[in-house]
């Protein structure tokens, strides 16, 4: 699949084949950048269930390096992918193909579909007060969040129903993390 | 309190590197050492350095690292003569110090009555005044129209008006010139009625680019102190401080002998015992103001430490056991200890600092800190631990000494381009950037420094290597085609309430593997 990729100032067309995941000599991942052969492979040891922490070790065959993915999951949706190259932070913003060719035909098609409450704070859930399947008006509250010694309700963005919630009653969670998802009507 | 007590088991009221660090000093000296700990930190590393453990409750301070008669009960039932507070929870809580005193223990720090004056921020001022350096010149009494007229002249230019029962930057206004009062006067008025009900302004001098500045002391409670060369704190965030340093590159030794004598006869006067610090600000035109007192260890200590070979830890017991220091007679050679180089401290803290600093937890699957010639480091945790949102956001501190200011900051620099956090978000970043910072570099840091430079959007990530460039693209796009199947496979498989979502990357890492 190929991917336009923003960093830096710049834009690299990358091809990938493989799975990085595979050790050794012949392992992991091929990539082609703007032409350039680049192999990739994860390092260990494991990333947090969001991908926080998650680092790969480029190689162009003279030289390497380790990145790191800072944001993960929902947090970077649409938006540029957060990585530490030594521990210096840097912005990605990714692009495939089929993106660009939804983007053009659908340009408001982030309208309907689903919205994703993220927490915006470091917390604990407290309680859930929806199933999933449950019908919400916009502003229902769909579970209660403690953060900074207080009780936040995290509210539905729109009307619609509940179609999955990501967390648990105690669950400590992360700023960004996301915590349901809300099925748009109509 | 009996004189010349010898303590032979000392509890730790505290937890994370502070707790860690009071441990070690405790073994070194052969002191056993009882560990405290909530449902939270039952793993910790200070738990299982200490001989012993003491179980307090629940993880919210209030359920345990704040509950002091439940501590005292520990520390009588485990046969403690006396209890370390480190800093925070209650560690300046006079009240505590006097319960732990009448329960016939050894409270490792200042007397009830030290912490009741000079915690107090008027009566500290008060001494700090009588000592040679006021407090930052201002009114504390609602101005009126009239009066403000005066206030150029009475406490300089340039000069803060704000609300009296003001708070978030509403009714705020500088002035700099006397022309500008006037105006300035009626608009903060304004603003502080209709934001706060009350058009009452009190006034203080504005202190622009000015350094935080402080120094260590020790007492014996007698009237005998020991001195150290101050601190520069200047690199501080909303009044948190994020990088410390001694000396202070903006200190003259004029100015410096005028901390000291100052801090040598107000503690003298007070009797102080234990350690504590005097924080002052540094005007940009060389005038110094005192802030307030801190009578207990300080996060930063380290510096003054690597500086000067002391222990402050194992000073603060000897105190507590009945040392006696040089008495103060304005002797600056007797009472001062010379320091030998200059260190820095960073504050290695589980936030994010490109979103506003904000605590970041979860667990830290992966922590690699620096070593080698001239680094110190003092933390509390390890890979594997759960950062919780129940205590402050420090991971550790990273401290380098260096012959010179910087060979310290290089050492630094290295130090923290090696460290490695991973699991959550950590201020390395923050160090890097600070420490190849021009103005950092040159020494001009100040108080607003950080706030300033955070407005560059680029100040953090600086500028990457050109050559690294398609390296990063090929990662990213890589990371991008993980994300999205996972977050394919999440919408695949809805996760039932009560029943978590807890897909890893390496789950589905192991699924796209399948699949390929």
């Amino acid at each position: 699949m190929k991917f336009h990729v923003t960093v830096g100032g710049r834009e690299f067309v990358v091809e990938l084949s493989g799975s990085p995941g595979g050790k050794g000599p012949g392992g992991g991942t091929k990539a082609r950048v703007n032409g350039r052969a680049i192999s990739l492979r994860t390092l260990g040891p494991p990333a947090s269930e969001e991908g926080l922490g998650l680092e790969i070790l480029v190689e162009d065959g003279t030289r390497h390096l380790a990145v790191v993915l800072l944001s993960g999951g929902a947090a970077q949706q649409g938006g540029a992918l957060r990585l530490l190259v030594g521990n210096r932070p840097a912005k990605a913003h990714v692009e495939t193909d089929r993106d660009r060719l939804r983007a053009a035909s659908h340009p408001s098609a982030s309208r309907s579909g689903s919205t994703t409450a993220t927490s915006s704070l470091p917390g604990v859930i407290r309680r859930i007060l929806l199933e999933t399947g449950d019908p919400v008006e916009e502003g229902t509250p769909i579970l209660t969040l403690e953060a900074m010694k207080m009780e936040n309700d995290v509210r539905a963005e729109a009307a619609g129903k509940v179609k999955t919630i990501f967390v648990k009653e105690g669950q400590v969670v992360n700023a960004g993390d996301p915590l349901a998802e809300i099925e748009r009507e109509g | 309190m009996p004189k010349n007590v010898k303590l032979k088991k000392v509890l730790v009221a505290n937890r994370g590197e502070i707790a860690v660090r009071v441990i070690r000093t405790l073994r070194v000296m052969g002191v056993s050492s009882v560990a405290v700990y909530s449902d939270a930190d039952e793993g910790s590393i200070h738990v299982r350095l200490a001989d012993e453990a003491v179980h307090l409750g629940a993880p919210p301070p209030a359920a345990s690292y704040l509950c002091g008669e439940r501590i005292i009960k520990a520390a009588l039932e485990r046969g403690a003569q006396g209890i370390h507070p480190g800093y925070g929870f209650l560690a300046e809580n006079a009240e505590f110090a006097g319960a732990v005193e009448k329960a016939g223990l050894t409270f490792v720090g200042p007397t009830p009555t030290n912490m009741s004056e000079l915690g107090n921020k008027v009566a500290s001022r008060d001494a700090l005044r009588e000592a040679g350096i006021p407090p930052i010149p201002g009114s504390s009494a609602a101005l009126q129209k009239s009066r403000a007229q005066r206030l150029p002249e009475e406490i300089g230019l340039p000069l803060l008006l704000k609300a009296a029962a003001g708070g978030g930057g509403k009714g705020i206004r500088v002035v700099r010139t006397k022309q500008e009062l006037t105006e300035a006067f009626d608009a903060a008025a304004s603003e502080a009625q209709s934001s706060f009900g009350s058009s009452d302004l009190i006034a203080e001098r504005y202190l622009e680019r000015a350094r935080h500045v402080e120094v260590q002391v020790l007492g014996d409670g007698t009237g005998g102190v020991q001195l150290f060369f101050e601190r520069d704190c200047s690199t501080q965030r909303r009044l948190q401080k994020l990088l410390e340093e001694t000396p202070s590159p903006a200190i003259t030794s004029a100015l410096r002998e005028k901390l000291l004598r100052t801090a040598g006869k107000a503690m003298s006067k007070a009797r102080y015992r234990g350690a504590g610090t005097l924080e002052f600000l540094l005007s940009e035109e060389g005038e110094l103001f005192f802030l307030e007192m801190n009578t207990r260890i300080q996060v930063e200590h380290p510096v003054t430490e690597v500086t000067t070979g002391i222990d402050l830890i194992a000073e603060q017991i000897a105190i507590a056991e009945g040392k006696k220091l040089v008495p103060w007679k304005n002797d600056l050679s007797t009472s001062v200890v010379e320091p030998r180089g200059a260190a820095m401290e960073f504050r290695l803290n589980a936030e994010d600092p490109e979103q506003d600093f904000q605590p970041s937890i979860g667990k830290l699957t992966a922590l690699h800190l620096p070593f080698g010639p001239r680094v110190r480091v003092d933390s509390g945790v390890e890979a594997g631990d759960e950062i919780t949102p129940y205590y402050d956001s420090l991971l550790a501190k990273v401290i380098a000494w260096g012959p010179g200011r910087s060979e310290a900051l290089e050492t630094l620099s290295g130090a923290l381009k090696e460290t490695r956090v991973r699991g959550v978000m950590s201020t390395a970043p923050l160090g890097v950037a600070v420490l190849s910072d021009r103005i950092f570099v040159e020494g001009k840091n100040h108080c607003q420094y950080m706030a300033e430079r955070l407005e560059d959007e680029r100040f953090l990530s600086g500028k990457h290597a050109e050559e690294d460039l398609p390296l990063i693209a090929a990662a990213a796009a890589w990371l991008h085609r993980q994300n999205s199947r996972r977050m394919e496979a999440r919408a695949r498989t809805p996760v039932e309430k009560g029943t978590g979502g807890d897909l890893s990357p390496w789950a589905l890492l192991q699924r796209s593997e399948l699949r390929e």
